[in-house]
């Protein structure tokens, strides 16, 4: 049978299993105690009836058998209930005094009974064959046995009984709360990523999981909404060109042969080389976001690097009516993998030379602050708003201006994924006018 | 190596002569569509569709030119030419493939002598066949290259034409290098940027158009005679062809 719910929490199990240790620890703390008092008790009556002994042997001594016994007589009925007990054997077998049997031999002995106090005797045997035994009940003993073996009951049953109480009470508690989660996890569930944990009577226990659990709610709900904005742009921007694609071949069917045919069949191609390129790209940042792709750790020159760059790219920016500076500290290296620092910094050069506009000056920088090496591409363009500047760096983001212009949208994501397995950080900012792209690499040699 | 390459170290163009090439490719629309441009370049071309037949062709016929795809089934690609090359056969290679990671192209390149990423153009291929297949002379150290009335001298990096001297930046020293030492050799926008800027990814902007048109407007504008020569579809060539007779 499946025990009830309130019964299998953890909680229940530990208040019982504590109650348990604690009963075992106070059992073991009332035998000590138990047994010390009743050993105690014992020793307080043995002085007290070898002190008793003592005195009828004194008497025995002086005067013999008959003053023993008429002394014993004596005290029997001098003294109520309840009183020392007595007994003298004869060689005989013939017992006075109380019906006990004497062990036949000297010294203490305990004499068991049920439902009565045990008896405590000690027994001497006298010069003419007698024996004389004096004894007490251990009363004390017995009632402290009784009333300890009570107690123990009372206490024992008490703790387990108020640990299962205390045990259900926190179960039934901590069950209320993870209702509370599990109605707000099954609407998670259900698809509703905007509902948040209640973290008011959580309790310090559970407040920081729900804590967690919010920011983790929060950070896929951000992105899932990445996610859904990537596949609506790719799907938007692999539409545009292949419905250039399809307009282009439909076209090309009315050509028989010849030149047009050859310059339709070319611009087919170049729509698809584009839509080829922005599937290399996607693969590529997502080979480097997951983490698949090794990254090498070369020592690269980054000033050299830069040097060429700004040289490869200063005639193209020049063609688009800008002009292209360097200020490059030289020397200066990093540790990467030499081909993305190249494609990281050849995107940026890119974006500047496209989005910047005719007029613009472009800057390529290099400088080592605290040995960490500051580079990037500024420009005096047209920026980008503060507020779009952290999107930029998402896959597909382009500013509205720049939809119609060539480009996958996915260059600064591919410089944010690049940057990243560099351990540098990458920021945008304004220029005033214009945009910097600036990369942190906190080591360089 | 058939005695054929010695040719190419002459500089004697690849059209019209029986090169031999072994295409070693599983995926049957790739091996057509390959197959079909190497025979219109008037090469003759073999086809194995596994590692193991193409292991086998190759060591018992002599090809000029191995064509390689990376990842095939049985035997790959990479494991079939490091046996090859193993078992001493330096025949040139072009590994073709659809894995495009940096890494990979730096191991392929270890055994092969180039290496193509898929999809690919065939004119892209052809050049790079044709880049592969003169290679061997580049262990000549040529210390003068020289094309019709052109003359660069690598030592003291200068560059003259008709006796007057042209002054270079370096970038455009390395691409007019690059295409003096491939004269008469088609060479791709991926080539030179491969080479001479060592891209690995393809830029968004006209930059080797840009340097191309600049180092024309110094090399070729001044003078009598275009060398550098737009081939429409394919990239550019530099050749003694429309030089003027000297």
């Amino acid at each position: 049978m499946q025990m009830p719910r309130l019964l299998r929490t953890a909680q229940f199990r530990y208040a019982v299993g504590a109650a348990l240790l604690f009963a075992f620890l106070s059992s073991i703390l009332g035998a000590f105690l138990y047994y010390g008092v009743r050993d105690g008790m014992e020793h307080q009556l043995k002085e007290y009836i070898r002190t008793e002994t003592s005195h009828l042997m004194g008497d025995y001594q002086d005067q013999g058998i008959d003053e023993l016994v008429h002394d014993i007589r004596e005290r029997v009925e001098r003294t109520p209930s309840p009183r020392m007990l007595y007994v003298v054997e004869a060689p005989t077998g013939r017992r006075i005094f109380d019906r006990i049997d004497l062990p036949k031999q000297d010294g203490w002995s305990r004499i068991m009974r049920d439902d009565r106090p045990d008896i405590i005797l000690n027994t001497v045997l006298l010069e003419d064959g007698y024996w004389l035994g004096v004894g007490a009940e251990a009363r004390g003993q017995y009632e402290f046995s009784r009333a300890f073996r009570h107690f123990l009951i009372l206490a024992m049953g008490g703790i387990v009984l108020l640990s299962a109480v205390a045990g259900l009470l926190i179960s039934q508690r901590f069950l209320a709360r993870l209702k509370r989660f599990n109605i707000f996890a099954a609407r998670v569930g259900e698809g509703d990523l905007s509902v948040r944990m209640p973290t008011e009577g959580m309790g310090e226990d559970l407040r920081p999981l729900a804590d967690t659990v919010n920011r983790m709610l929060e950070q896929i709900e951000i992105l899932l909404d990445d996610v859904r904005h990537t596949s609506v742009s790719i799907a938007h921007d692999l539409r545009t060109p292949l419905g250039h694609l399809r307009q282009t071949l439909e076209s090309l069917t009315a050509y028989q042969s010849g030149a047009e045919a050859r310059i339709k069949c070319e611009k087919a191609i170049a729509e698809l080389d584009s839509i080829l390129a922005t599937f290399s790209s996607l693969l590529k940042i997502g080979e480097l976001e997951s983490g698949s792709a090794k990254v090498r750790a070369d020592h690269v020159k980054l000033s050299e690097l830069l040097e060429a760059l700004a040289e490869a790219y200063a005639p193209v920016a020049e063609e688009a009516g800008q002009v292209l500076f360097a200020h490059i500290t030289p020397s200066v290296k990093v540790s990467g993998d030499r081909n993305l620092l190249v494609q990281l910094f050849s995107n940026l050069l890119e974006n500047a030379v496209r989005h910047a506009g005719a007029g613009a000056e472009i800057e390529v920088f290099l400088r080592r602050e605290a040995g960490a090496a500051i580079c990037g591409v500024s420009d005096s363009g047209p920026g980008i708003p503060r507020a779009s500047q952290v999107d930029m760096l998402k896959p597909f983001r382009r500013m509205d201006a720049s939809r119609s212009t060539r480009g996958s949208g996915l260059g600064l994501s591919l410089v944010r994924s690049i940057a990243a397995r560099h351990e540098a950080e990458l920021s945008l900012k304004n220029n005033a006018p214009g945009l910097v792209v600036e990369l942190i690499f906190p080591k360089s040699y | 190596m058939c005695s054929l390459l010695a040719l190419f170290q002459r500089g004697v163009p690849l059209e019209g002569w029986t090169v031999r090439i072994l295409l070693i490719e599983d995926d049957a629309e790739t091996a057509d569509y390959v197959l079909r441009g190497l025979k219109e370049s008037g090469w003759m071309a073999d086809h194995a569709a596994t590692g193991q037949d193409g292991l086998m062709m190759a060591t018992d016929a002599d090809y000029d030119i191995l064509i390689v795809d990376r990842m095939l089934p049985g035997l790959d690609g990479y494991k079939l030419l490091t046996m090859l090359r193993a078992g001493g056969d330096a025949t040139p290679a072009i590994f073709l493939t659809a894995v495009s990671s940096i890494e990979s192209r730096v191991e392929g390149l270890e055994i092969a002598d180039d290496y193509l990423v898929k999809p690919f153009a065939f004119s892209e291929l052809k050049a790079r066949i044709g880049a592969v297949a003169r290679r061997p002379a580049r262990e000549v150290q040529e210390t003068v290259l020289k094309v019709a009335d052109l003359e660069m001298d690598l030592l003291k990096r200068r560059v003259k034409r008709a006796g007057a001297e042209i002054n270079l930046q370096p970038t455009e020293f390395r691409l007019l290098e690059y295409l003096m030492r491939s004269k008469g050799q088609v060479v791709t926008r991926t080539m030179l940027l491969e080479n001479v800027w060592d891209f690995h990814f393809d830029p968004k902007t006209n930059i080797v158009e840009t340097h191309i048109s600049r180092l024309r407007s110094k090399v070729d504008k001044p003078f009598k005679g275009e060398l550098i020569q737009t081939i429409r579809g394919a990239g550019y060539m530099i050749s003694d062809a429309d030089a003027p007779a000297s």
